[in-house]
Parts: structure tokens; C-alpha cells; sequence
């Protein structure tokens, strides 16, 4: 007997799958893309007595036509040769709507197994099925299941066992779409068969009839069938003109015709209660006035428990990392290496530590975030924020995301997923590096004191993140009417119980998340930082215009200063040295080549420098320019630093690094999850130079428009 | 509305005035039901894209449908229908016409 094989998971959205699937697998999991779509697939290993089995989760459908990118992917992978097994998910407590993706399923006559899930539910809602009616209708074995309950899931393993022994013996279904379609269906069958095609030959030939009579653009694409278009067309048209049947939407209905019988026969029901409950819930939740409130407050509540839930994990995080860097520098002694010991201790341990520090915040945010989408508020929250998104040209469930946007761009693209359509989640990752990232914030919190009065100050800050806001639901708005143009799907979305979700679920999601997010650390961003490192320490430089080893040696032993003054001097000296060791760098050299090219948005090289830095994290900015203006390592409340800017640029100027450091190119790791999430890296390079070229232009306007009605050129009071 | 007048275009005019007659009561599309209302499906529009999709989750004509809600800001519509609740646009929902003697 065979030992490997491969099952393939289907169900409608929203049906427990992923609880069967997680249950069945557990964090034995890979999940990624489909190529050329964004729909990711997810897929599994376990084994059960004895034999190994390779479990595909498809996505969740309501059908098994073309009319979405799910849809076309789950058949692409079930008409694929090697399927041994479908396990299709019902969602018990509606059989009727979830029963419809087996008729189809069915004609594959690929071995079945149902799993009537949320049993539980079904039976306190009164549905009683006749199960072996039900499996000679459908020609494959019922078991019943509670896939989010553990132990839940004991019989379908036992079920599956039993299934995977007889593959070669399963049932026949029996589904007729009624005469006159049989009929033509017969004809289009044979002449399918005297085609032979090779590829399509393990499904049998009516399936594929079914599928060309109502028009199903996947199968009507196939070139192996296209001898029997003139057939079916012609079927087609005298269908519709003998009986009046479309049959487009038709066999849909008779679909559901065949479903209304069966339920009629095999499911009696008693009462209805669960949804009753889940109604009263909604009568709030989406209520016309208090659903938006509410939903402002649940959002607030999720950025709340984040942020203070991670902040201390984040302290010990960074403390760590110190510890680490510094445990290696005690056993690396400075003169052996010296260059290699700083690239391990600045560069990666420092760059792979900035990265981690955000790991707690990424876990927290996701298991909030898992328990929105698995009870169910995500998809009302959706509801509730459609129509204030759609006059943007995003949706209610751009709105997170976008939220999110403010913290980190990271997480917020990552949170992404759950817009399915793919040209609004695409507009929305194009969109998101706009809104002004906590890690600009030092940037603003260096600037704004410096150069603007008391009073203003808040109005300033004010102004850079409405700027941002304003031109992302602009740039969406300009995306969806040229770049992502047309009609789009069809929007269509479920609206399931309320649910209590599961810990084991929320913990998976978590882990899901953030293994992606530290695996995208381990690789692209440690890459960057070091490249970024070497840029900012090679070529070292050893003659200087100045002997400061000597000028600080005799500051030292200078007898007349106090000792205060001699260390102010030599840190002076000491910050002046590292200075132009910058300046000597590549990123020094580039920022001096660049010099004419920023002059027009009022920047010099210096500033062109600390852009360049900027890329690797944005807060990196203000300690470049810190270096640059030999304040040594500054953060944003640097007051020597503020001087020195206040000495060399205007307001107007101040407001305009403000500017390009807001708009202009997002740092490498957003632009590392954003390749990946848009599984595009020629939108991902569009998208770095459209954020530049927004960021010049916008900045030159300013800039230029400033200076010529003299405003901001002095600095007042 | 236009799309409403499309909608009535669409259908043979004898059959309209008999239906109208009938019962005294017009035709709607879905995006009209008031809230609260159930319905019988009459017909999906043909030719409009849509249809396949709306059919696939059980709006063919002949269902029954309950308008359980619209969304704040105007945009979606929420229904039910074959038990379960369905967000979908009110621009597609015009496509969908009820019968008018079945709103309850």
C-alpha cells in the first residue's frame, strides 16, 4: 500500500477550516504564495498510523468557478494529478449554503471525505441529519467534527485512516441537473471523451461538461476542449431558446434546487438559537450611529493593549542586546580586527537588535488583531468603515492597516492580508509608508523645537501627518483610477457568527506572524544593515587634515584647563575627528555627489547624508546628522545639536527635511515586506522611485515657492 | 436612480403590467428593500457580470432574502440569505430585482 498522500483541504470561508487544518497539522506548517497571485497557500505534514500525509489548505470558497483568484487557484489545484483525497469542510449549522460547494466538488470523483464541522452548534440549534442518506447523495463519508475544540477533531483522524485504506472503492454521487440538461450534457460528455485529452483524463469528462455549459472561464480557456465550443455553444442557445434556461446561473439553481431537496429529506430542525444571539450583538455593533464610535474605541483598545503589553519586553529586549555587543567587545580585545569587530558588534548585532526590538510589538498587535478576525468583528468593523474608505477608493478593511500605518509600516503591511480583494490591498500597501511612522517621530521631535515657537509647535506637527494622510487618500484615490484601473471583483463578503475564539488559534496566528517577521530580520534586513554599516565606516579614514591624536594629547596634559574643560575639549576633538571620517565614507562621498541634485529642496550634503542613513531605520536621520555636525551620537533631545541646526538652516528648511523625510523612500525592511507581500519587485521598485520623485517634487515646491515669498527664511520668534 | 430604470427596461412590459396589476404592488430592486423586509428573489439582470458570483452564494431568483442592515455612510448592504449574512455593494444589488408582491 501506498505510504504518502496528499489531502486536500476545501470549505467555504468561514467554515472552521483553518481550526481543522491547524488542528490536524499543528505549527508543522509552510505557508506562502501561489505564483503570480497573492493568495496564500498554506500547507502541512503529519502522520496517522503510519502513513505520511501531505495536507493542502485551499482557500476558502463558495464555489468552484473562476469568479475570484481563490477560486481559480483551488481549481487549478484540484484538477492537478495527485490529489488523493478532498476533505471538504461543511459548516454543519448551514448546510445548505455549504453543502453547495460539495455538489461540485463531488463530480470531480475524487475520493471525499465530508467533516461536518461545528457539530456542537449544529445539534444545540436543533438540525438533525441523516447522515447515510446524505452519503449516498454525495457518494463520500459524513463524519461529524468540532474542529476548535480539542479532541474535536479524534474521529475525523479515525475517518480519514478509513477513508486513505479504500481510495479505489469510493461511492458513485448522485446529482442530476434535471433532464433537459442531462440530456445535453450527455452529448457534451461523449464528445469530451473522443477527445482524450491526456491531461484532464483522471476527472471524469462530465465535470468538465458541467463546467463548459455555465461557462466557467477556466475550463472554457483549457485549449485541449476547444474543438466542442461549437457544441456547447449550441446547447447552449438551444437551451435558452427550447426552455428558457440560462444556462449560466442555471445550473447554480438547480444546484441549490438539489440541496432544498435533499435538506428537505435528510436535515430536520428544530429551533434556532445561535444566530439570535450573534443578531443581538450585531444590532450594536453595526448599528447606523454607535457602530463607528464603537469601532473607534475597539481600535483604540487594540493599539492600547499593544503598545503597553510590549513596551517592557521591548526594554529587555534592547538591554540584551546591549549585553550581547557588549560581552563581545570584553572578549575581542580593539587592537586585533578592529574593523570586523565593529561590523559584528555595531553593524549586525546592533541592526538584527533594532529589528527584534520590534518583535513584541509585532506579536501583541497580531494576537489582538487574531482575536478581531476570529470572532468576527473584523468583518463587521469592515462593514461598519466601507463607506467613509470606498470615497477614497480603499475599503473598510484598508482602514487597520492604515491605523496601524502610524505605529509601524512593518506590521501594517503585514496586516494587509486580510483585504482580499488584490488591487484595494495593493493600493493599500502603496499607500501605507505615507502615514508618518513612530520612527519619524525623532526626526519631528529634533526639528520642531528648534525652529518653531511654543505655540506653534503643535500646529506643525499637525500639519506633517495630515500632509501624509492627505496625500496617501489622495495618491489611493490617483492608484485605483490608473495603475489598479477597472472594475475589480465583485465585493461580496460574509458576515459569520459571533464566535469565542480559541486560544490555540490566537497563540498559531501569533507565531505565524512574527516567524515571518523574524525570518525577513534574519535575512534582507541583517543584509542592508551591514551593507548600510559599511557605507557609513569604509573607506576608514587614516590621514587627517588635523593631528588630532597629538591636539588631544596635549589638551590632556594641558595644566591650566579644569578638568571639566579638558573633557569638553577632547570630546570636541574626538566628535570633529569622527566627522570627517563620515565625510570620507562612501555615504560622505555620495552625499557630496549628490549635493546639486538636493540644492533645490534647500538640502546640503550633510543632510543628503543623513538621507541616505535614513534608509536603514528613519530614526537613523538625526544620529547621522548628529555625527555630521560633530555633536557625537545624538538623539532628539540633543540641545547642542539644535544649536548647530539653528545656525545653519531656516525654518522654511527645517520644515522641509521634515517633508522628505515624511514622503520620500520608506526604510529597507518596509521595503523588504512590501516585495514580499506584493510578490512584485517591479511594483516594489515603481513604488521606492514614485516615493522619491513625490518627495523632490513636493519638497521643490515648497521649497522654492517659500523662498520666493520669503517665508520661514529667518528664523522668528 | 438610473439603474432602477434600466431594470424595469429590461423586463417584457406586458409581463410587468400583468405583475403590477396582480397585486398593485411595483417590482423592486434589492438595493430598495427597506430594512427589516424579506422578499422573493424575481430575477438577476442578465449580462451583468456579476451574476455568477451572486448566484454562486444562492441569490437565483425564486430565493427568499431578508435586508438585515445597511452600513453607515451608504456603500453596503447586509442580507441574508441561505442562512447566512452577506455584505455586497448597493450598486450591485441593483441588479437584482424582487418581487413585489413578496415584500413582507
Amino acid at each position: 500500500m501506498k505510504k504518502c498522500f496528499t489531502i486536500a483541504l476545501a470549505g467555504n470561508p468561514n467554515c472552521g477550516k483553518t481550526c481543522i487544518f491547524n488542528a490536524l497539522t499543528g505549527a508543522r506548517q509552510h505557508v506562502g504564495n501561489y505564483p503570480g497571485v497573492t493568495v496564500e497557500s498554506k500547507s502541512g505534514r503529519f502522520s496517522l498510523n503510519g502513513m505520511e500525509i501531505l495536507l493542502i489548505d485551499l482557500p476558502g470558497i463558495y464555489s468552484l468557478s473562476s469568479s475570484s483568484p481563490e477560486e481559480e487557484v483551488a481549481f487549478r489545484e484540484l484538477t492537478k494529478r495527485g490529489v488523493d483525497l478532498i476533505l471538504n469542510v461543511v459548516d454543519s449549522t448551514i448546510p445548505q449554503r455549504s453543502l453547495y460547494l460539495t455538489t461540485q466538488l463531488a463530480e470531480l470523483h475524487i475520493p471525499m471525505l465530508l467533516a461536518f464541522n461545528m457539530s456542537d452548534d449544529a445539534e444545540r440549534k436543533g438540525l438533525k441529519f441523516d447522515l447515510p442518506k446524505l452519503e449516498r447523495c454525495f457518494g463520500a463519508p459524513i463524519v461529524r467534527t468540532v474542529g476548535c475544540r480539542s479532541g474535536g477533531v479524534e474521529p475525523l483522524l479515525n475517518a480519514l485512516a478509513a477513508a486513505l485504506e479504500k481510495l479505489d472503492s469510493h461511492g458513485v454521487p448522485m446529482l442530476s441537473y434535471g433532464m433537459d440538461i442531462d440530456g445535453a450534457l450527455a452529448r457534451i460528455t461523449e464528445a469530451i471523451e473522443s477527445l482524450s485529452a491526456e491531461r484532464c483524463s483522471h476527472i471524469p469528462a462530465r465535470f468538465f461538461a458541467v463546467k463548459l455549459l455555465e461557462h466557467d472561464a477556466c475550463v472554457w480557456n483549457l485549449p485541449e476542449f476547444r474543438s466542442v465550443h461549437p457544441l456547447v455553444g449550441n446547447e447552449i442557445r438551444h437551451l435558452l431558446e427550447k426552455h428558457a434556461i440560462d444556462t449560466d446561473t442555471f445550473m447554480a439553481d438547480r444546484r441549490y434546487a438539489m440541496l432544498a431537496g435533499a435538506c428537505r429529506n435528510a436535515i430536520g430542525t428544530t429551533r434556532e438559537r445561535r444566530r439570535e444571539i450573534s443578531d443581538k450583538i450585531d444590532a450594536v455593533m453595526t448599528n447606523r450611529y454607535i457602530g463607528l464610535p464603537l469601532f473607534f474605541l475597539i481600535i483604540y483598545a487594540t493599539f492600547w493593549f499593544t503598545f503597553t503589553c510590549a513596551d517592557p519586553l521591548m526594554g529587555m529586549i534592547e538591554d540584551a542586546f546591549a549585553f550581547l555587543s557588549g560581552v563581545v567587545k570584553t572578549f575581542w580585545p580593539e587592537t586585533i580586527l578592529p574593523y570586523l569587530r565593529s561590523l559584528l558588534t555595531d553593524g549586525v548585532i546592533g541592526g538584527v537588535g533594532g529589528v527584534l526590538v520590534f518583535l513584541p510589538n509585532i506579536l501583541f498587535l497580531f494576537f489582538a488583531i487574531a482575536i478581531l478576525e476570529d470572532s468576527g468583528y473584523m468583518a463587521r468593523a469592515a462593514f461598519v468603515m466601507d463607506g467613509v474608505m470606498r470615497r477614497f477608493g480603499l475599503q473598510g478593511r484598508s482602514f487597520v492597516p492604515l491605523v496601524l500605518g502610524f505605529g509601524c509600516t512593518v506590521p501594517a503591511i503585514m496586516a494587509t492580508r486580510c483585504i482580499e480583494s488584490e488591487r484595494d490591498r495593493n493600493t493599500t500597501i502603496m499607500v501605507l509608508p505615507l502615514m508618518s511612522c513612530g520612527a519619524r517621530l525623532p526626526i519631528y521631535a529634533l526639528i520642531i523645537p528648534a525652529f518653531f515657537a511654543a505655540k506653534y509647535q503643535a500646529f506643525v506637527m499637525w500639519l506633517i501627518y495630515l500632509t501624509g494622510v492627505g496625500i496617501a487618500l489622495i495618491a489611493a484615490r490617483i492608484m485605483k483610477s490608473t495603475l489598479f484601473k477597472g472594475d475589480g471583483e465583485i465585493y461580496l463578503m460574509e458576515l459569520p457568527p459571533y464566535r469565542m475564539p480559541t486560544l490555540r488559534s490566537l497563540l498559531l496566528h501569533m507565531w505565524d506572524r512574527g516567524r515571518m517577521y523574524v525570518r525577513k530580520a534574519g535575512t534582507i534586513i541583517l543584509a542592508t544593515s551591514v551593507i548600510l554599516f559599511i557605507c557609513n565606516t569604509w573607506p576608514e579614514k587614516t590621514a587627517f587634515s588635523r593631528n588630532y591624536e597629538k591636539e588631544i594629547g596635549e589638551v590632556r596634559n594641558n595644566g591650566v584647563l579644569s578638568t571639566e574643560a579638558r573633557e569638553n575639549a577632547v570630546s570636541a576633538l574626538e566628535n570633529e575627528k569622527q566627522a570627517e571620517m563620515l565625510e570620507y565614507t562612501i555615504s560622505g562621498r555620495v552625499g557630496h555627489a549628490l549635493e546639486p541634485l538636493f540644492r533645490p529642496i534647500g538640502f546640503d550634503w550633510k543632510l543628503t547624508t543623513a538621507s541616505i542613513g535614513a534608509l536603514a531605520a528613519k530614526e537613523v536621520f538625526v544620529s547621522q546628522l548628529g555625527i555630521l555636525y560633530a555633536e557625537g551620537e545624538a538623539d532628539e533631545e540633543s540641545v547642542p545639536l539644535r544649536e548647530q541646526l539653528i545656525r545653519h538652516y531656516t525654518p522654511l528648511q527645517a520644515f522641509c527635511i521634515m517633508l522628505f523625510c515624511l514622503l520620500s523612500i520608506p526604510c529597507l525592511a518596509t521595503l523588504a515586506v512590501m516585495r514580499r507581500e506584493l510578490n512584485s519587485w517591479k511594483l516594489t521598485v515603481a513604488e521606492a522611485a514614485g516615493m522619491f520623485l513625490l518627495a523632490y517634487i513636493v519638497t521643490f515646491l515648497v521649497y522654492q515657492a517659500g523662498s520666493l515669498c520669503g517665508i520661514g527664511t529667518a528664523l522668528g520668534g | 436612480m438610473g439603474r432602477k430604470d434600466q431594470g424595469f427596461c429590461t423586463c417584457a412590459p406586458s409581463r410587468r403590467k400583468a405583475r403590477e396589476g396582480r397585486c398593485g404592488k411595483k417590482d423592486m430592486s434589492l438595493a430598495e428593500l427597506p430594512v427589516g423586509t424579506t422578499a422573493t428573489i424575481l430575477k438577476v439582470l442578465p449580462h451583468w457580470r456579476g451574476r455568477k458570483k451572486f448566484a454562486d452564494i444562492g441569490i437565483v431568483a425564486g430565493t427568499e432574502l431578508v435586508m438585515e442592515a445597511h452600513a453607515p455612510f451608504g456603500g453596503l448592504l447586509r442580507v441574508r440569505v441561505m442562512e447566512s449574512s452577506m455584505a455586497l455593494h448597493r450598486d450591485d444589488a441593483a441588479n437584482v430585482m424582487m418581487r413585489g408582491e413578496s415584500v413582507k
